[in-house]
């Protein structure tokens, strides 16, 4: 079953777009990373898939079949906003008792003993908490209800790093003891290699790269090798970045398998998570074709 | 209120002390944070303004024809009559109305303009600011506050204007507790306090909300003090001297209040504590689950239950409604107590014989002077809960939560937004109606000695005041400005904003309702024989009589039609108004739910 499912998925803003024809299939049990810079639209997918915004074109459904924003997908999918809004005036506890209160499943004994465990006091005003334990708050009253999916727009933003690390903790406890699946969004993609299982990449509105993060780390490859080769060369794979020093080229491949042979005379290096998002960044930002004539030196 | 923005500020570094931030950029830095206030607030004035000087032109020609016909002639007395009955019925209520443009104007203005930093965390890049926070403070009361003043000023120009005609032709001085206070230097200073008020009560409160409320209250006290106790003690020294004399303690209230500000705002302590997070150590990567949990999936969805929303809805409420069960309940304290005291004093007067005997002289004078003054002062009083109520509970119903983003955690429960959205509105809906029934009632009790002696003033319980201050209209008036405030608020994402315009939209239905759509209730009757319409059968034509309504007269051949409404069906009058305010509100509701569903992120 896929947990999240677009078909051309797009949405406009006035006249600007902040997504495009996006058609994604993200398979249940992942913790599925969605990276991008600011303003890829990162936000405005999730919003649509949590049933906030409604899309301009194209279809969403969570859960298998289930439309976007409807009363089951409300019931299974539980959203933690940007900075993570809770009601600041009111307390912890009371921040429990309304969320127990607007759902059919709420854990409070989870909830209230994960707080415990945190040291957040419960009679504390929630807008008197600190940043990391606002986070905090709004996961735990995510997770008390019990979803099958969670989404968290930009949970590590305003976190230090080891409050990053409790939160991602907090999250993976979920995962593996509830089987809940997962949609984060992040322009730290640092932070988030070592987690991640499903790999989507946003840029500019549009999807750059979607995959299984084993699967598109094993297809993708960096070769370096004499620059004067390097349009030879991009015309044997699939390229996504080309970058060209005086003597040297660096491409990064897109091969239809770990197999497939080196040219003679260039090397090839394994890559991480982080190095192959950026080049997709940077590809989105500078388009590069391999048709084009090479540049002059 | 415009996201705050500031130029860069290119500091040249010199040793020693820095130089302060000139005033005039800090001028220009307090026009763009404010600039929709300072839009806003003259744009509005200028409408009322036009509005005034039209009416003003047709007033001012009827009095020029009335002092040109011949006095006491047929002519002269069917002018007179009209101008006595449409003129001054416009000419009155706007005077009423003006008594609160400068609480209005006070608290639009004053109370955002530190309590929304404070609300919204801005004050702390505000405040950090190469500038101290003292002289960013005092920038802004003054650059608003003289730009109120000014507005107030010149508005008040107009209007006294508009109302010079009817300070002859009503007999009325210019030391009448309405009209001293819409002329000369005390309406300015009037805005002026009300806005300080604000600011402070802002200050004070570091919310919006709560301070607007808490201005309307501090001023409607400031003004029965002044009323009651103050003016009668400088009025004697004549109009202008009055004048002076009261502008001079509101503007030393008023620097008194601006200096307790801006000490509010040296001495604001910093920032809440925060305690330390407890560090976990990172677990090991988990094995993907083999199969994953499938709960309900197929299972139908049980909505929530509707008990359980209410509770919610109570919770994230409940400082409002307490606070508005408070404030109505200390009004219905009030009302009992002091409708006790006037029934015994009513009683006594009309137990008295001889009526013309001294000891019966007395009791009248105790019952038409202070009796009537403070039954008038609650009449208008309970004129205005409504509208307040109305916008102060149903405007930021939903718009404080799309403000602060909080839409966004409330949206995506289980609940739904659309049941959630309709146990709020339902719970505080419910609740006003109740609460303004109850005082709607009460009122009508302590009303009651004061209309079976005002028979000489022409005011019955059609009289627009009487009819809306009671009966099932107050509560349903109630209603549809709360359920206006909840539209605007959803329509406007801004709760401001949405308070403004409930409060004009409330004003706009109520004069329409009271010009206009009244004609059409059902309940009224037509007769050619003036002596029915008035029953009573004494004075000129039109002016309202005692026993009925008049709606209008029109003309067919040579016979006279007139259109009334006779007191005994003040009942079916009230059903008919309450009903379609009824069915107003629900159509609000639903649209206000409406919006809420369809509204994108």
């Amino acid at each position: 079953m896929n947990v999240i499912e677009t078909d051309g998925l797009s949405k406009a803003y006035g006249r600007s777009w902040a997504l495009i024809d996006c058609t994604l299939r993200i398979p249940e049990g992942c913790l599925t990373a969605l990276v991008g810079p600011n303003g890829a639209g990162k936000s405005t997918l999730m919003n649509m898939v949590a049933g906030l915004a409604v899309p301009t074109a194209g279809d969403v459904t969570v859960l298998g079949d289930c439309p976007a924003g409807a009363p089951r997908a409300l019931n299974s999918v539980a959203f933690v906003a940007q900075d993570a809004p809770v009601y600041k005036n009111l307390s912890v506890r009371d921040m429990i008792h309304l969320t127990r209160n607007l759902n059919n499943r709420f854990d409070s004994a989870y909830a209230t003993g994960r707080l415990n465990e945190l040291g957040i006091p419960l009679g504390r005003k929630s807008g008197k908490l600190s940043g990391g334990q606002q986070s905090q708050l709004a996961l735990t009253l995510a997770l008390a209800r019990k979803p099958r999916l969670l989404i968290l727009d930009e949970p590590l933003a305003a976190l230090d790093p080891l409050a990053r690390q409790d939160f991602m903790a907090t999250v993976m406890t979920a995962m593996t003891d509830d089987g809940v699946s997962v949609l984060l969004s992040s322009h730290a993609v640092a932070d988030l290699e070592r987690y991640t299982d499903y790999l989507v990449v946003l840029s500019g509105g549009r999807l750059q790269a979607v995959g299984e993060t084993d699967d598109l780390i094993a297809e993708h490859r960096l070769l370096t090798g004499p620059a004067d080769e390097a349009d030879r060369i991009a015309e044997l794979f699939t390229v996504v970045e080309m970058r060209r020093a005086a003597a040297q080229a660096h491409l990064m491949v897109r091969t239809s398998g770990p197999d497939e042979a080196v040219p003679p005379g260039w090397e090839t290096h394994a890559i991480t998570v982080e190095e192959l998002v950026l080049s997709y960044l940077r590809a989105q930002r500078n388009p590069f074709s391999p048709r084009r004539s090479p540049v002059t030196r | 209120m415009t996201p705050l923005t500031l130029p860069a500020q290119p500091e040249t570094e010199r040793a020693g002390d820095p130089r302060p931030v000139p005033w005039t950029r800090m001028a220009w830095v307090t026009w763009r944070q404010h600039r929709a206030a300072f839009i806003s607030l003259p744009v509005v004035i200028g409408v009322l303004s036009v509005f005034l000087v039209v009416a003003g032109v047709r007033v001012h020609s009827h009095y020029a024809t009335l002092l040109i016909v011949p006095a006491h002639s047929a002519y002269w007395q069917e002018l007179t009559s009209e101008f006595n009955s449409e003129d001054w019925t416009m000419g009155f209520t706007l005077l009423l109305f003006m008594q609160l443009v400068p609480v209005l104007i006070g608290a639009f203005a004053g109370a955002p303009l530190l309590a929304r930093d404070l609300e919204t965390g801005t004050f702390r890049y505000a405040w950090t600011q190469g500038l101290s926070r003292e002289r960013w403070a005092i920038v802004k009361l003054a650059a608003l506050g003289l730009f109120t003043v000014v507005v107030a000023a010149a508005f008040s120009v107009v209007f006294a204007w508009f109302f010079r005609p009817f300070i002859p032709q009503e007999h009325l001085s210019l030391l009448n507790s309405n009209v001293f206070g819409t002329r000369g230097v005390v309406f300015a200073a009037w805005t002026l306090t009300a806005f300080m008020i604000a600011a402070f009560g802002g200050m004070l409160l570091r919310q919006v909300i709560p301070a607007m409320a808490v201005t309307i209250g501090a001023y409607a006290l400031l003004q029965l003090l002044a009323w009651g106790v103050l003016r009668p003690g400088y009025q004697g020294a004549g109009f202008w001297p009055a004048q002076f004399i009261e502008g001079g303690w509101l503007l030393a209230l008023s620097v008194l209040l601006a200096t307790g500000t801006v000490w509010l705002v040296r001495h604001r302590a910093a920032l809440s504590q925060e305690t330390s997070m407890t560090v976990h150590p990172l677990p090991a990567r988990p094995a993907r689950p083999a199969h994953p949990g499938q709960p309900d999936a197929d299972a139908p969805i049980r909505p929530v239950p509707w008990r359980r929303l209410l509770w919610v809805a109570w919770r994230q409420h409940r400082a409002a409604l307490v606070s508005v069960t408070a404030v109505l309940g200390v009004a219905a304290l009030y009302l009992v107590l002091m409708g006790l005291k006037i029934h015994r004093d009513f009683n006594a007067l009309t137990a008295c014989h001889p009526a013309t005997s001294d000891v019966c002289n007395g009791l009248a004078n105790v019952f038409t002077g202070v009796d009537w003054r403070v039954s008038n002062g609650t009449l208008i009083l309970t004129n205005l809960a409504p509208v307040l109520l109305g916008a102060f509970a149903g405007a930021p119903l939903l718009a404080r939560d799309l403000e602060t983003g909080t839409f966004r955690y409330l949206w995506t429960q289980g609940a739904g937004r659309v049941r959630s959205t309709v146990a709020r509105l339902v719970l505080v809906g419910i609740f006003l109606l109740v609460l303004t029934a109850i005082v709607g009632e009460l009122f009508g009790w302590f009303f009651g000695p004061a209309l079976a002696n005002a028979s000489g003033s022409g005011m019955t319980v059609l009289t627009e005041s009487v009819f809306h201050s009671r009966g099932f209209v107050l509560p349903a008036w109630t209603l549809a400005t709360f359920a206006i405030g909840a539209f605007c608020g959803m329509l406007f994402r801004h709760t401001i904003p949405a308070m403004a315009v409930t409060m004009g939209a409330y004003a706009v239905l109520y004069v329409l309702t009271w010009l206009y759509f009244m004609r059409w209730y059902p309940v009224s009757l037509v007769t050619s024989n003036p002596q029915v319409a008035q029953a009573s059968g004494s004075g000129p034509a039109n002016i309202p009589s005692t026993n009925s309504l008049i709606l209008g007269s029109w003309k067919t051949g040579s016979t006279v039609w007139w259109r009334y409404i006779p007191v005994t069906r003040f009942w079916p009058m009230q059903i008919v108004e309450a009903s379609w305010l009824l069915v107003l509100s629900v159509l609000l509701i639903a649209a206000t739910v409406w919006l809420a569903r369809r509204r994108a992120a």
